[in-house]
C-alpha cells in the first residue's frame, strides 16, 4: 500500500502503525542503511539507527513539530543521518579522550558499552511492568500519552459509550500503573532523574 | 491515591501547560507536601514507561519487518540461483554430450584449486610464524620463553602473562631503543600521543638512517567492542582506524599477528585475552595491544509457562569448575545453584534448585569458575 506524505501524518495520528511502517521501511530503510555503511557503519548499526530515526519522526509527527509540505522520507533520512554523525563523534570523542589520559581504548569503550545496555535494560524493565497492566489499560494509555489522542476519539477507537468513560478508564488505567510502579523495588532508581 | 482533578493537575503540570499564579501553587505544594510531590514524580514515570514501551514495540516491528524482508529476499535469491543453476547444469550436459569422464576431470579440478588455497593459507602463516621466531631470536629471548602463541582462556598465571608481554615487547616495542638506548627502559608502555618533532630528532642524531615503519610502530588501534555474552553469541571487534592520521591500516590481527584479516571487523571473538596488532599496505606492524575481553552484561526475559526457557551453549571452561548461582534480585538469595562442568548446553526452567517453580520477578545470575571467580553475571527476568 501506498502513502502520500499528508497520509502518513494522518495514520500516525490515528495510532495504525503497522501498514504505515511497513511503507516506511520500503521507501526509507534502504536508503538510510546504504549511506551508514557508507560511512564506516555496519548493517546491524544502520538498522538500529533507521529504527531510532523512524521513532524520532513518530514523536515530531505527534508533538505537532513535523511542518505540513515537508518530505517524510527527506525527514527521516535527515533525522538518521544526524544520529549516526552523532554516534561517530561520541564514539571519537571517547577515544580522543582516552587518549589524551593514556587509557586503552577498551575501557572507555566498556562504559560505553554499559551505558548502551543499561538504557536497554531499562527498557526492557519498563515492558515487563507494563505487561502486568493489562492490554486494553496498556492500548489505552499509549493512545492517550504517547498519541496524545483527544478522548473523544480514543472512545472511538476503543469502543467506549463517550469520552467521559474513556477519561475515567483512564484515569484508573494510570492510577493502576503507578500502582505496579509504587510495589516494584527496583523501580525506585528510576525516581527523580 | 490522588483524586482525578489531582490528576489533571499533575497531568498539566508535566506537559507544561501550567502557568503564573497556578504553577506557582502547584509548585508551592510539592515543596510543602512530600506525598504529592512523590504522586506527581510516579505519574512522570508511569508516562516514561507508557512512551518507552511504545518506541520498543514500533522498533521491534521494524526488525520484524526487516527480519521478512531479508528473508523473503533470500529466499527470492535461493530460487533465482537455483534457476541459474539448473541452466548451467543443463548447458554443461549439451557441451559435454552427457561424457561423465569429462565431468569427473572436471571436478579434480576443483578440488585441486581448493587444494592449493589451502596450502597457501598454510604458507601464508608459515612466513608469519618464522618472521616472529626470527624477531624474537633477535631480541635474545630463549625459545622456552616464548611457549605457545595461543592465548586460552585459561592462561591467567602471571608468569605466562608476564612472558606474554616480554614476547610482545620483544617483537613490537624494543625495536627503537635496541640499537641506541638513551637511557629509556625497553617494554615502558609507548604513549600513544606523539610528539612532532620527535621521529626527525631521532632520526637526524641517533640512526643513521629513517626507519619506514617508525610511525606505524607507535600507532596504536582504534577500536569499538561488542562484548561476548556467556550463553550463546560471541563477540565483537571492529576497528576503526589508526590512533595517528599518517598511518593507515589495511590488516588487523587479533592473535598477536598469528592471523591476519583485510576485514575492519572480527565477528567471532570469544572472552579471554587477546593481542591486537595492525598491518599497514607495507607490512609495517602497528604497536600491539593487549586487551581483555570479558563477558558482558546480557539480560534474559523468559516465560516457562509457554515454554519459553533460557538455553545456554557453554563455552569449554576446560579443567576450570563453572558454577551457576541464580539469585532472587530484591532478596539477593540464592534460588539455583548447580555445577556445570564439562557441560556444553543447559536449560534453566525457571526453577529452584528442588525444581520448584520460582514466581515472577527479576533475579540475577552468576557464573563462578574456581581459578577466575565470578566471570560473568547479568539479569533473568521471570514473566507468566
Amino acid at each position: 500500500m501506498k502513502y502520500s506524505d499528508t497520509e502518513i501524518v494522518a495514520q500516525i495520528k490515528k495510532g495504525d502503525s503497522d501498514s504505515v511502517l511497513n511503507f516506511l521501511y520500503q521507501t526509507v530503510q534502504f536508503k538510510i542503511s546504504s549511506w551508514i555503511i557508507q560511512n564506516n557503519g555496519n548493517e546491524e548499526e544502520a538498522q538500529d539507527i533507521f529504527q531510532d530515526a523512524v521513532v524520532a519522526f513518530y514523536k515530531f509527527v505527534l508533538a505537532n513539530k513535523f511542518e505540513e509540505g515537508r518530505s517524510v522520507e527527506g525527514f527521516i533520512f535527515a533525522i538518521g543521518r544526524n544520529l549516526w554523525i552523532n554516534r561517530v563523534k561520541q564514539k571519537n570523542k571517547l577515544m580522543m579522550d582516552a587518549e589524551g589520559i593514556e587509557k586503552l581504548p577498551e575501557i572507555t569503550e566498556e562504559s560505553d558499552f554499559l551505558t548502551e545496555i543499561v538504557d536497554a535494560e531499562r527498557a526492557q524493565k519498563m515492558e515487563v511492568l507494563l505487561s502486568q497492566l493489562g492490554e486494553r489499560c496498556k492500548e489505552l494509555l499509549t493512545l492517550s500519552i504517547f498519541y496524545s489522542m483527544p478522548m473523544e476519539d480514543i472512545s472511538e477507537k476503543m469502543g467506549f459509550s463517550n469520552a467521559n468513560t474513556a477519561k475515567t478508564k483512564n484515569y484508573k488505567c494510570k492510577q493502576r500503573l503507578i500502582k505496579i510502579i509504587k510495589e516494584n523495588e527496583q523501580v525506585k532508581e528510576w525516581l527523580y532523574k | 491515591m490522588i483524586t482525578p482533578e489531582q490528576h489533571i493537575e499533575i497531568e498539566n503540570y508535566l506537559n507544561g501547560k501550567l502557568s503564573g499564579a497556578e504553577l506557582e501553587q502547584f509548585s508551592a505544594k510539592m515543596v510543602a507536601d512530600k506525598l504529592f510531590k512523590d504522586e506527581v514524580e510516579f505519574t512522570r514515570l508511569a508516562n516514561e514507561m507508557v512512551v518507552s514501551g511504545e518506541q520498543l514495540k514500533l522498533k521491534q516491528q521494524l526488525q520484524e519487518i526487516h527480519a521478512t524482508h531479508k528473508k523473503t529476499k533470500s529466499t527470492k535469491g535461493w530460487k533465482l540461483g537455483g534457476a541459474l543453476l539448473l541452466v548451467g547444469i543443463v548447458l554443461t550436459l549439451f557441451v559435454v554430450n552427457n561424457d561423465e569422464t569429462e565431468l569427473e576431470i572436471s571436478k579434480d579440478v576443483l578440488v585441486e584449486a581448493e587444494q592449493e588455497a589451502k596450502i597457501k593459507d598454510e604458507m601464508e602463516t608459515e612466513e608469519l610464524d618464522r618472521f616472529v621466531q626470527e624477531r624474537v631470536a633477535e631480541s635474545g629471548l630463549e625459545e622456552s620463553e616464548l611457549g605457545e602463541n595461543t592465548l586460552s582462556l585459561e592462561e591467567s598465571e602471571q608468569e605466562k602473562e608476564d612472558s606474554v608481554d616480554n614476547y610482545l615487547n620483544s617483537l613490537f616495542l624494543t625495536d627503537d631503543s635496541s640499537p641506541n638506548t638513551n637511557g629509556n627502559e625497553p617494554g615502558n608502555e609507548v604513549s600513544t600521543k606523539l610528539e612532532k618533532s620527535e621521529p626527525k630528532a631521532a632520526a637526524s642524531i641517533e640512526t643513521p638512517k629513517m626507519d619506514p615503519c617508525k610511525l606505524v610502530k607507535k600507532a596504536s588501534i582504534n577500536f569499538a567492542l561488542t562484548h561476548p555474552c556467556i550463553s550463546d553469541k560471541s563477540g565483537k571487534i571492529r576497528f576503526h582506524s589508526s590512533s595517528q592520521d599518517e598511518v593507515k591500516f589495511t590488516e588487523f590481527s587479533v592473535d598477536g599477528g598469528k592471523t591476519f584479516r583485510s576485514e575492519f571487523e572480527e565477528r567471532t571473538l570469544f572472552a579471554g585475552q587477546h593481542l591486537l596488532v595492525a598491518k599497514n599496505e607495507d607490512g609495517c606492524l602497528s604497536k600491539a595491544q593487549k586487551i581483555e575481553v570479558k563477558y558482558g552484561k546480557c539480560n534474559y526475559v523468559i516465560q516457562p509457562s509457554r515454554s519459553k526457557y533460557w538455553k545456554l551453549e557453554l563455552p569449554q571452561f576446560e579443567s576450570d569448575n563453572l558454577q551457576l548461582i541464580i539469585r532472587n534480585a530484591r532478596t539477593g538469595n540464592v534460588v539455583y545453584n548447580d555445577k556445570l562442568d564439562h557441560v556444553s548446553s543447559f536449560v534453566w526452567q525457571g526453577t529452584t534448585t528442588d525444581n520448584q517453580e520460582l514466581p515472577m520477578g527479576n533475579y540475577v545470575y552468576q557464573f563462578v569458575t574456581t581459578k577466575k571467580g565470578l566471570i560473568a553475571t547479568g539479569q533473568l527476568t521471570i514473566i507468566k
